[in-house]
């Protein structure tokens, strides 16, 4: 992993929205980055930002704070050419299949429109040639008879194959995957996810796989990172297998303890954690110092609910937010 | 279809572990749709004994919402119920809530079976506050909604863990999605029902949210005796919190048994291609695989059964006819010719 390049990198980013008369730090001061050829799986509960983080990776949201790196150029002064150059390499698979697919269009219109656009085929029969190809990319097969067809035909989990194929028209190098197998029913959900690690291991894609599920995370990126956000921040980023079986911030500790396993015997005998209130606070009005602080079974008065905790690295490819965790570990 | 093997003759009642409260004998249910009939629901037979908690797993499109409504009566117009019964007992008294009168179905609703529905904010009245929804709910049934209903609204309030004094005064919006599901299981408990039916109830919910909701669940069934139904597309909360699993496919319950047993010896090659299909969070990383094909049409039916089109282990036999549920092991039922065959292939 440390001899790929990066392709991108955050600093400090954040974005904040205005609510009413009220602004809301949706993703506050998040650090990462990304190699070429990773997987890197953004994990969160509803509302934590791990979706406007997507998007601002995408290029879909600007930051209204920090800065984002591509392939070492900053994104803000980067030439107009290189810009387009950015936004064709990374490309993002929507959640919901039903809203992200022209219902009017055929299948081969939808393919084909980011082809001509591009010039990445001379005639509309190149662009079907090209279409036919990406279908059969994407396990669409035969893809002759799907290319006529409307979206309303396909069922969901072709529908999400046929978003992916899309991404996948102007080749790039990156894709952002958000919640892209959730509303796939369970029985063809794995295949979807084996056709993606595909994409990456025969066509080299970076992924970003944003989810709220960790056990689809963990099936999805065992050999990428996870990294956990809580409340717009960056709480745990580690190697998969060191996260799931290692977790070290409380709050990671807490949802795979909560998550329920499809094994009675398993579920059954898991070990819980204990938070010490089940109340999610709400953006607009953040506790003090690390957002978990009124929640965390190890929480600490006078340090945790003053002052901000900060990613350190604990070992292990381990970074975590956690005044607790750090003084453990001895890390600064 | 042959559903004698999942019936309890009346000779067993009171006798096994506990009485059969609920009784659902060869249901058929559908609905109009713009291309035809949708058979939703087709010869499902089952038995809820008293306590016990049965989950009802399907995908999308399994019929398992319908015959959830199905069990209350409350189907939209369009649906029809073609045949079967649905028997309730209490006390030694049976009757078939398909033929009940307005009345008597208004007092069965909520008195004696509760639905919980899949979304909890459009469960509620926007414009009332909790006290009055249960104030509302009490009244509907004959009692009064002031002083004795408010009492038992607190209790049940706190039974699931919420504070009843801030929680009674507030308006649904102002709760968060997982105090309100918590509100409507309260409100599902208000008269003392036998049975409760849930649909969905953690689904949109987040991780943590979700584990309360389930917590709730596990010791209210410790504090007060109700049966309890679930309608679930996720495999976890029926090996979390269920006594007994049905697995539906294409309207119909394809395997039905104890959930160790399902989950550990699956007998049917749908149940068991879910399981496979499902990661679990604990551990290293395991081999998953997905059930070729997609779901059935319950429009257009195929021949034989259902399954067969996206089943490892099909048949000649599969493709002409509809295997019905046999009795494979004490109490565990499969409606699959070549159950003696299912488990093989994955070698675990």
């Amino acid at each position: 992993m440390d001899n790929k390049p990066t392709l991108i990198e955050l600093q400090q980013i954040g974005r904040s929205f205005r609510v009413g008369n009220k602004s809301v730090q949706a993703v506050d001061g998040i650090s990462f980055t990304i190699n070429d050829g990773e997987i890197l799986c953004l994990v969160g509960e509803s509302g934590c930002g791990k979706t406007t983080t997507g998007k601002m990776i995408a290029g879909l949201l600007q930051p209204t704070s920090g800065k984002m790196l591509y392939r070492g150029q900053d994104l803000e002064k980067i030439k107009q050419q290189d810009y387009r150059s950015y936004r064709l390499a990374v490309q993002i698979v929507h959640q919901d299949p039903y809203a992200s697919l022209n219902p009017a269009h055929t299948i081969q219109d939808i393919l084909s429109a980011p082809l001509l656009r591009h010039n990445l085929a001379r005639n509309r029969e190149a662009a079907r040639d090209r279409a036919r190809e990406l279908l059969q990319i994407v396990d669409l097969t035969p893809p002759d008879d799907l290319l006529d067809k409307f979206p309303h035909q396909l069922s969901g989990g072709q529908r999400q194959r046929v978003s992916v194929a899309r991404a996948l028209t102007v080749n790039p190098s990156f894709i952002v995957a958000d919640e892209a197998v959730s509303m796939v029913d369970v029985s063809i959900r794995v295949s979807l996810l084996n056709m993606l690690t595909n994409l990456k291991n025969t066509l080299g894609v970076t992924f970003l796989f944003i989810t709220h599920d960790l056990a689809l995370a963990k099936y999805f990126a065992w050999e990428g990172r996870i990294a956990v956000m809580y409340l717009g921040r960056l709480v745990e980023i580690a190697p998969t297998p060191q996260l799931i079986n290692h977790s070290r911030h409380p709050y990671t500790q807490a949802l795979l303890a909560a998550i329920p396993e499809a094994d009675p015997r398993l579920t059954r005998s898991k070990q819980r954690v204990q938070l010490r209130s089940l109340d999610i606070p709400s953006l607009l009005n953040l506790p003090s110092g690390c957002t978990f602080h009124p929640r965390c079974p190890r929480f600490e008065a006078g340090l945790c609910d003053k002052l901000s905790p900060t990613l350190v690295d604990v070992g292990n490819g381990t970074q975590v937010a956690c005044h607790v965790v750090a003084r453990e570990t001895g890390a600064k | 279809m042959n559903t004698e093997p999942v019936r309890t003759s009346p000779k067993e009642i009171g006798k096994g572990p506990k009485e059969t409260v609920l009784r659902v004998d060869d249901l058929w249910l559908e609905y109009r749709a713009r291309r035809g009939m949708v058979k939703a629901v087709r010869g499902v037979s089952f038995d809820l004994r008293r306590g016990e908690a049965l989950a009802l797993i399907g995908e999308s499109g399994s019929g398992k919402t319908t015959l959830g409504l199905g069990l209350v009566r409350l189907l939209p117009r369009t649906a029809r119920v073609v045949k079967g019964q649905v028997i309730y007992s209490r006390m030694g008294q049976e009757y078939d809530v398909l033929s009940l009168s307005k009345n008597d179905l208004r007092q069965f609703r909520w008195k004696e079976c509760a639905m919980v529905f899949q979304s909890a904010l459009n469960a509620l009245n926007p414009v009332l506050r909790v006290s009055e929804q249960f104030a509302d709910t009490a009244r509907a049934h004959n009692m009064s909604g002031g002083g004795e209903a408010q009492e038992r609204a607190k209790e049940l309030l706190r039974l699931v863990q919420l504070d009843p004094d801030r929680v009674l005064r507030s308006y649904p919006h102002e709760l968060s999605g997982g105090m309100r599901q918590r509100v409507l299981i309260a409100l599902g408990l208000l008269l003392d029902p036998q049975i409760i039916i849930l649909d969905e109830p953690t689904t949109a919910l987040d991780i943590l949210t979700q584990r309360a909701v389930i917590d709730v669940l596990r010791s209210l069934r410790d504090k007060v005796e109700f049966s309890l139904v679930f309608i679930s597309h996720d495999l976890s909360l029926a090996a979390e919190l269920a006594d007994r699993v049905a697995t539906m496919y294409a309207g119909t319950i394809v395997e039905n048994g104890d959930v160790f047993e399902i989950f550990e010896h699956p007998r049917h090659p749908y149940t068991e291609g879910l399981i496979h299909a499902v990661p679990t969070v604990t551990g290293e990383l395991e081999q998953l695989s997905s059930i070729p094909g997609s779901p059935p049409d319950l429009i257009e039916l195929i021949p034989g059964c259902k399954f067969h089109p996206r089943c490892p282990y099909v048949t000649q036999r599969c493709r002409e006819e509809e295997p019905t549920l046999v009795e494979v092991s004490k109490g565990h039922f499969s409606a699959c010719y070549n159950w003696t065959q299912v488990g093989r292939t994955h070698g675990q």
